[in-house]
C-alpha cells in the first residue's frame, strides 16, 4: 500500500514538475531557444501519460512499452547533448572544433571496441538483455558529455544560467542512469528494491535543478570578451610565446649548471 | 564484470566532472577567478621575483650539500635541508602556477581560433598534464626525499616545459599564417 502511495507520488510529482518546465518555457519563450531539450521534456511527459495508461490498462503490455519508450528517450536525449554542444560552444569556433574531432574520436573508439567485442563473442547481439544494450548506449551518452565537460572546463568556456542547468541536470540524470543500470539486476533484495526508487528519484532532482536554472531567461555570458579576444589573438599568442621563452630561460638558470 | 566496473567508473566520473564544473562556474559568475586573461594584466607580467634564478640555480645541486656534510654538524645539516626544501617547494609551486597560467591564456586565444589543429592542441595537452604531475611528483619528493636527491626529475621537467613551449610555437606560427589580416602590436 505504502509503495503504491509511493509509486504515485514519484508519478504525479514528475508529471507536475515537467508540466510546470514546458510553461515557464512558453511564458519566457525558452522554448525557441533550446527547442531539442523542450522537445525532451515533452516527449517525457507524454511517455509518462502512455505508462500510466498502459500501467492501470494494459499491464500485461507495460514491460514492453517502459523499454521501447526508454530507448526513444535516449535517442531524443542525444538531441539534448547536441543542443549543449551547439550553444555553449557557438561563439568559441576554435573549442567547437576541438569537441567535434573529440566526439567524432569517442564514437570511433566505441565503435572499434564494440566491434571487437562482437567479433569476439557473435551471440553477444542476440543474448544480450535489454539493460545491458541500454546501459552501453547509456554509457556512450556518458562518455560523451564526460568529454564535453572536461573540454568546457579546459577552454573555461562561460556557461549561462539556462544552460548550465540543462547540462546539470541532464549530466545527473545520465550519470544516475549508468549506476542504475550496473547496479538494477545485479544487486539483490532490498538493494534492488531501493534502487528502483532511487533511479526515478535521481530524475527527479534532474527536474528540479530544470526548474530552478529555467525559470527565467539568463543569457550566455560571452559576447564582450569573445569580441575583445578574436581582435588580440596573434597579441597573446605572441605574449604566450614570450611569457613561455620566459619561464624556459628562468628554468635553464634555474636547472643548468 | 569488467563492464559491470566500468560503467559504474563511467557514470561516477561523470558525476564529478559535472560538480567541478558547477563549482567552476559558480566561483566564475561570483567573481573568484578575478585573475585576468589578458597577457598587459601587470599581474601577469612575467616576472619571478619571488626567487631569483641565482638563488634557484643551486636548490637541487648536491655541491652545497657535500659541504654542509663535511662540517659534520647535525645541526647544521637539519637546517641546510630545512631551508632548501623550503625554497624548493616555492620554486616548484610557482613553476605549477606558471606553467597553469600559460595554458589559460593559450586557451583563452585558442578558443576562439577557428584554425585550431586537433592534433597541436591533444598533445600540448598531453605535456601540460605530464608536467602537472611531474610538478605535484617533485613536490611529494621534495618533501620525503628531499632536494639534492633529485636532480635528474627536475631536469626532466625542464626539458618537458621545453617541449610545450616549442608546440606552443608551432600553434602561435600556424595561427598567426592564417590571421594576415590582424595589425601586429608592437
Amino acid at each position: 500500500m505504502r509503495r503504491g502511495m509511493l509509486d504515485q507520488l514519484i508519478w504525479w510529482g514528475s508529471i507536475a514538475v515537467e508540466t510546470l518546465l514546458l510553461v515557464r518555457g512558453l511564458q519566457t519563450k525558452l522554448l525557441s531557444r533550446y527547442p531539442a531539450f523542450y522537445l525532451y521534456i515533452v516527449f517525457v511527459l507524454s511517455q509518462s501519460f502512455l505508462r500510466l495508461y498502459v500501467y492501470h490498462w494494459k499491464l500485461f503490455l507495460y514491460r514492453y512499452t517502459y523499454w521501447s519508450t526508454e530507448f526513444v528517450g535516449i535517442l531524443v536525449g542525444c538531441g539534448v547533448v547536441f543542443e549543449i554542444f551547439r550553444v555553449g560552444l557557438r561563439a568559441y569556433p576554435g573549442a567547437s572544433r576541438m569537441a567535434r574531432n573529440s566526439l567524432l574520436l569517442l564514437f570511433l573508439v566505441a565503435l572499434v571496441v564494440a566491434a571487437g567485442n562482437a567479433a569476439n563473442d557473435p551471440r553477444w547481439w542476440a543474448e544480450a538483455s535489454i539493460t545491458e544494450i541500454q546501459r552501453t548506449m547509456r554509457m556512450v551518452q556518458a562518455l560523451s558529455l564526460f568529454a564535453l565537460v572536461l573540454l568546457f572546463l579546459h577552454y573555461s568556456i562561460p556557461f549561462g544560467r539556462n544552460l548550465r542547468g540543462i547540462l546539470f541536470g541532464y549530466g545527473l540524470f545520465v550519470a544516475g542512469s549508468v549506476i542504475w543500470l550496473t547496479f538494477a539486476y545485479t544487486g539483490s533484495g532490498h538493494f534492488r528494491n531501493s534502487w528502483f526508487y532511487l533511479y526515478p528519484m535521481s530524475y527527479d532532482i534532474s527536474l528540479l535543478v530544470w526548474i530552478v536554472h529555467l525559470w527565467g531567461y539568463r543569457p550566455n555570458p560571452q559576447t564582450k570578451e569573445s569580441a575583445q579576444f578574436e581582435r588580440q589573438y596573434e597579441r597573446i599568442a605572441a605574449a604566450t610565446k614570450r611569457r613561455l621563452q620566459e619561464a624556459r630561460s628562468y628554468l635553464d638558470k634555474a636547472i643548468d649548471r | 564484470m569488467i563492464g559491470l566496473i566500468s560503467a559504474l567508473t563511467v557514470g561516477l566520473l561523470l558525476l564529478i566532472a559535472l560538480v567541478v564544473f558547477a563549482l567552476r562556474q559558480e566561483s566564475t559568475a561570483r567573481g573568484i577567478h578575478s585573475i585576468s586573461e589578458f597577457p598587459g594584466d601587470p599581474r601577469h607580467s612575467g616576472e619571478f621575483e619571488v626567487c631569483p634564478p641565482e638563488l634557484v640555480a643551486r636548490i637541487f645541486s648536491r655541491e652545497d650539500w657535500e659541504l654542509i656534510l663535511q662540517t659534520q654538524s647535525p645541526c647544521l645539516e637539519r637546517l641546510f635541508l630545512q631551508e632548501r626544501k623550503r625554497i624548493a617547494l616555492l620554486w616548484v609551486r610557482q613553476t605549477s602556477r606558471d606553467i597553469r597560467q600559460v595554458m589559460r591564456n593559450h586557451t583563452e586565444a585558442a578558443k576562439q581560433a577557428a584554425d585550431i589543429r586537433f592534433r597541436t592542441e591533444l598533445s600540448l595537452f598531453l605535456m601540460y598534464i605530464e608536467l602537472l604531475l611531474m610538478c605535484e611528483t617533485l613536490l611529494l619528493l621534495i618533501t620525503t626525499v628531499g632536494p639534492p636527491r633529485l636532480e635528474r626529475i627536475a631536469s626532466y621537467v625542464h626539458e618537458l616545459s621545453r617541449q610545450i613551449s616549442y608546440a606552443h610555437e608551432a600553434f602561435a606560427r600556424s595561427s598567426a599564417g592564417a590571421a594576415t589580416g590582424i595589425p601586429t602590436s608592437p
